[in-house]
């Protein structure tokens, strides 16, 4: 406690619906400070910063049914302990693999900064053998997702092998759906959780996952010249000509010396080739845990074997090199090959086989070299010396790279954040956005000018609406909901992360561009112009004053007391988040927004239904939603009023001498005083093209006419001289 | 004497803008000419190369830290579990490295023709020497006659036998690769590269080995003992000079000792020798620097392409 005067604590205790009590505890001031980072949204909530909850994950062990559609092949289940914890999961006797929750290994979190949970059966190999989603308060899960959909996306993750790349996985398995339609980022939140989880899990259990291993399964019949093409065998030549002078050689220079071949045997697909299948399944039966077997095999004029060996069991004229290590051949580890079975194989002057045993260090899965130490012509062994080098490097293919080492815990290769590869797939949507917020600031900065060409504005006003419409709610997404503004209070609150925010980069832009706004212009600038369900309704609206239909006019006094509703709901739901935010996902139901934009309207009739109606309202009431229910549009009212400038344009005889701007304000949110709402004006600018118009505005109808009337009198007069003189 | 503690190799690549003599033609897009930095067997190593690509250039930076690390494992008299300290601990060495027989093999080839002077078995004089100076670090005249003519007693070619992969000493008998490892090491790097296909590589780990020609045209131009230089191309070069290790500062005992007698070779100008291989360079150049000027024609005659490089030499 070192600075008690400047931490206010406040305790406050909730029964939460699991029937835990849980103790809130806040720091007010310590809330502030990390808000002041985020002060234009902050403002929303400041007031309502008086409560937080500290949330624990509360996990369980898995029960017997959890278990059976975790991991199906399961026989049992030992406790759920350890660090990360996880319980093993035994067939026959031994572990085969865990099961573990994310919440608990990784603490999975998402947008909310609230817990997901899923239950993950993962082998000791890094097969996921099944998955559960078992708890989430994901409004990002819940925005464009059915429960059917997310859980089948989540039974789909069975199979997953969490050890190899993402890359290699789609190449593996291309057909598997790497996200659900519609909501890739909630696919993405929790893949990753499930992967990261399970490597976190095999890491700390040590499980081979941790090491390259070597391919040992595959096999196919495979020619001499293609295994040497493919680099399953390496083969150099030396030729006389290589050999330094001073060692004597004395032969035409382009002969050849020695060609040297070698090959790793222990995958099938080498071994199998080069020595027959049967021949090669023996050898493997007689090498060890960890033992490897190579082959090395020479034509030409030296040899790589000498006659050393035979006596002193040492291998004198080659050795492998591996790194700073050096592998030593022994004769009892040796055995002559007098042919080889690949397809084409040439005969060849010597062929050996090695066996490197586990305790030589030998790594199949790294490259290495074999030397040849080349005696001088004298054979004394006194003369120069030289060595020759047969690099080998096993072809990707035979290596099952973990990408558990440190920093590999993302999905990308390049181990960026999840936010950060979602940015870069999203970069045209992202470009898309930018233009189409940086034409809207183009038009609100000179919407004076704008404003004057009167069928240009209505006409760009639609075909902008439409692609917002279109575009960025159908196709991009990009359509706010009120979750998000609880959801971010609630972030404030428990510890804001800029990257749970991230992972959305349309709805991040947009929010970024409604803070902004707020300042400016106040609320209007997102609800006119950028949400999508607005659009849509005044499209509509649009086609049906076209077609006729009647329009009601609300009586103001009716009007201002219905504006009232949508505070209501909005200050309604954030109570009812600050309890659950799960609780409050369900009422946000309340917005058709999910309905109409994310789901394109596929969804259960009571939905569709709903949202048709607001939809039919909005014909003889436009944008009967936005007017009187949107909570979203409370959310953003409340601080419309903070805004700093006014560049709605009035005069003095507004709403005394002249009510035509408060009649037609197609939201009818100028008082009948004249005075236009803030909270209620969606800055379509409507009234701005009258305020302009010399036609349509009183006073400068009154101009007009008057200095028509004058021209006409010059004109006249004109006329009169002229007779005049005439 | 070198330093034993290890030194860390992770020295960076740095641009020289120029190699000693040459002044700087680097044209942007062609080649650049890069150094590393790093030891071997505790001397400054030094590896000059011309390279664009990044990944070749680590590959091959890491192939020549691993090869120096590796024969560092076999000849370094400093490391307590390297081949040689475990041969001179024990006495013997069963299943020694290839490396270790073949260069043994090659030095009594040496002490053969060199009638003596040069030789791997004087560690133990160097042994009597060390603990003769530690005790008295300002004596000018050395051990006591006694103890140099006893020390003797464990010098000589006769003292080691090997067959293709064990060496004996016999009690008392240590070896020391310093007047041929260094070289040795140099010419297996060297081969290295050379096999990996690089052209136009100066080697210096220890001792000096060129592959060609430096990039920018011309033989390399080596810096000698004193102002002189020596152009090298394709070949070796080594030097052999008192300075390097005396037991007193400008006292008269230093390394180089003379087998027979016990005592430091003569005082004189440093001796450099040139060769197609820098083992054979770096043998000769310390055999010649013990031997009188009389003998060295008689020595050379029997490495072909080697020469001593008179001393003052300017090209």
């Amino acid at each position: 406690m070192t600075a008690p005067a400047l931490t206010f604590v406040k305790l406050w205790v909730f029964v939460a619906d699991d029937g835990l009590t849980e103790v809130k505890v806040l720091s007010v001031m310590t809330g502030i400070i990390a808000g002041m980072k985020h002060l234009v949204l902050q403002v929303l909530f400041i007031l309502l910063l008086l409560v937080t909850s500290t949330t624990k994950a509360d996990v369980a062990g898995p029960t017997a049914n959890e278990l059976a559609s975790v991991y199906p092949d399961a026989e049992n289940a030992g406790p759920y302990q350890g660090t990360p914890p996880a319980a093993e999961v035994s067939f026959a006797g031994a572990t085969v693999g865990y099961v573990f929750s994310t919440a608990s290994v990784i603490n999975s979190t998402g947008y909310a900064g609230e817990t997901i949970d899923v239950l993950v059966g993962v082998s000791a190999d890094g097969i996921i053998q099944g998955a559960m989603l078992r708890k989430h308060s994901e409004p990002i899960l819940v925005i464009g997702v059915s429960d059917d959909d997310l859980t089948s996306f989540v039974d789909g993750l069975a199979g997953t092998n969490v050890l190899i790349s993402a890359v290699e996985r789609a190449r593996r398995n291309p057909e598997n759906a790497d996200a659900i339609s519609g909501a890739t980022v909630s696919s993405a939140v929790i893949r990753d959780a499930v992967i990261r989880g399970a490597r976190t899990v095999l890491r700390a259990r040590n499980t081979s996952a941790g090491e390259a291993r070597l391919e040992r399964l595959t096999y196919e019949a495979k020619s001499w010249p293609k295994l040497i093409n493919d680099g399953e065998v390496a083969s150099k030549q030396f030729r006389f000509a290589d050999i330094p002078g001073e060692l004597g050689y004395d032969a035409a220079p382009d002969d050849s010396f020695i060609t040297l071949y070698a090959a790793l045997l222990t995958p099938p697909l080498i071994g199998g080739n080069l020595l027959g299948t049967r021949e090669h399944e023996a050898l493997l039966a007689s090498l060890g845990s960890g033992d490897h077997a190579i082959l090395i095999a020479a034509n030409g004029f030296y040899s790589f074997k000498g006659r050393n060996y035979r006596k002193s069991g040492v291998f004198d004229r080659i050795q492998i090199i591996q790194g700073a290590h050096t592998i030593p051949l022994h004769a009892a580890s040796y055995r002559n090959l007098e042919r080889l079975k690949a397809v084409d194989a040439p005969e060849l002057r010597e062929i050996g086989i090695f066996v490197l045993g586990a305790d030589t260090g030998f790594d199949a899965t790294s490259p290495w070299r074999v030397d040849l130490f080349i005696d001088s012509m004298s054979g004394t062994g006194t003369g120069p010396t030289y060595t020759v080098s047969l690099p080998y490097a096993l072809p990707s293919s035979y290596v099952i790279k973990p990408v558990l080492s440190a920093g590999a815990d993302t999905e990308n290769p390049t181990g960026q954040p999840l936010w950060q590869q979602i940015w870069h797939n999203r970069r045209s949507d992202i470009v898309g956005v930018g233009l189409l917020l940086t034409l809207l600031t183009v038009v609100l900065v000179f919407q004076d000018k704008l404003v004057r060409y009167r069928q240009f504005r209505d006409a760009g006003r639609l075909a902008f609406l439409a692609f917002v419409l279109v575009w960025l709610g159908w196709y991009a997404g990009g359509q706010l909901s009120v979750l998000q503004v609880l959801t971010f209070a609630h972030a404030l609150l428990q510890g804001f992360e800029w990257e749970h925010f991230l992972v959305d980069p349309v709805i991040f832009m947009l929010w970024g561009f409604v803070a902004v706004t707020l300042l400016f212009w106040g609320r209007g600038v997102y609800c006119g112009w950028l949400c999508p369900f607005g659009a849509m309704q005044e499209l509509l609206n649009a086609c049906a004053r076209r077609l006729g239909v009647p329009q009601l006019q609300v009586p103001f006094a009716v009007h201002e007391r219905l504006w009232a509703i949508k505070y209501v709901i909005f200050i309604g739901l954030f109570a009812v988040s600050l309890h659950t935010l799960r609780e409050a996902m369900v009422l946000s139901e309340v917005e058709p927004f999910k309905t109409a934009i994310s789901l394109s309207f596929i969804r259960n009739w009571p939905f569709v239904l709903y949202a048709a109606f607001l939809l039919l309202a909005g014909l003889f009431i436009e944008r009967f939603f936005c007017r009187y229910l949107c909570p979203l549009g409370a959310a953003l009212a409340i601080p419309a009023r903070l805004r700093m400038f006014n560049w709605l344009r009035r005069r003095h005889q507004c709403g005394r001498e002249c009510q035509i701007c408060s009649e037609r304000c197609t939201v009818q949110a100028i008082h009948p005083t004249g005075e236009i709402n803030p909270n209620e004006c969606i800055y379509c600018l409507e009234c701005q093209t009258y305020y302009m118009d010399d036609h349509i505005c009183p006073p400068l109808v009154a101009a007009r006419k008057k200095r028509e009337r004058r021209l006409a009198l010059a004109a006249g007069e004109v006329v009169n001289r002229e007779a005049d003189y005439g | 004497m070198v330093d034993p503690q290890p030194i860390s190799r992770r020295r960076a690549i740095t641009i020289i803008a120029s190699c000693c003599a040459f002044p700087a033609t680097a044209i942007a897009g062609k080649e650049r000419t890069l150094e590393w930095k790093g030891t071997a067997l505790g001397a400054d190593a030094r590896i000059v190369f011309e390279s664009r690509d990044r990944a070749k250039t680590d590959a091959m930076l890491a192939t020549v830290r691993d090869e120096i690390e590796r024969l560092e494992e076999i000849f370094s008299l400093y490391r307590p579990y390297s081949s040689l300290a475990t041969l001179n601990r024990d006495g013997h060495l069963h299943r020694a490295p290839l490396e270790l027989i073949a260069l043994t093999r090659r030095a009594l080839w040496y002490t053969e023709i060199t009638h003596g002077a040069f030789d791997i078995s004087v560690q133990a004089l160097w042994d009597l020497y060390v603990g003769h100076f530690s005790r008295h670090p300002t004596d000018l005249l050395g051990p006591a006659g006694a103890d140099v003519a006893a020390t003797c007693a464990f010098v000589g070619p006769d003292h080691i036998r090997l067959n293709n992969s064990s060496i004996c000493l016999d009690p008392g008998s240590k070896l020391t690769f310093n007047g041929i490892a260094q070289g040795y090491i140099t010419d297996r790097v060297a081969d290295l590269l050379r096999q990996l296909g690089w052209r136009n590589v100066l080697i210096q780990l220890g001792e000096t080995r060129a592959i060609g020609g430096h990039p920018n045209g011309g033989p390399w131009k080596i810096g000698l003992p004193g102002e002189a230089r020596t152009a090298l191309f394709n070949g070796a070069l080594a030097t052999s000079s008192a300075d390097g290790s005396r037991f007193v500062t400008n006292g008269p005992h230093h390394h180089l000792f003379h087998p027979a007698s016990g005592r430091s070779a003569t005082a004189r100008p440093p001796v450099t020798v040139t060769a197609s291989r820098a083992t054979d360079a770096d043998a000769l150049s310390t055999a010649l620097f013990i031997l009188p000027d009389s003998e060295h024609a008689n020595v050379l005659a029997k490495v072909p392409g080697a020469h001593i490089v008179p001393n003052g030499t300017q090209s």
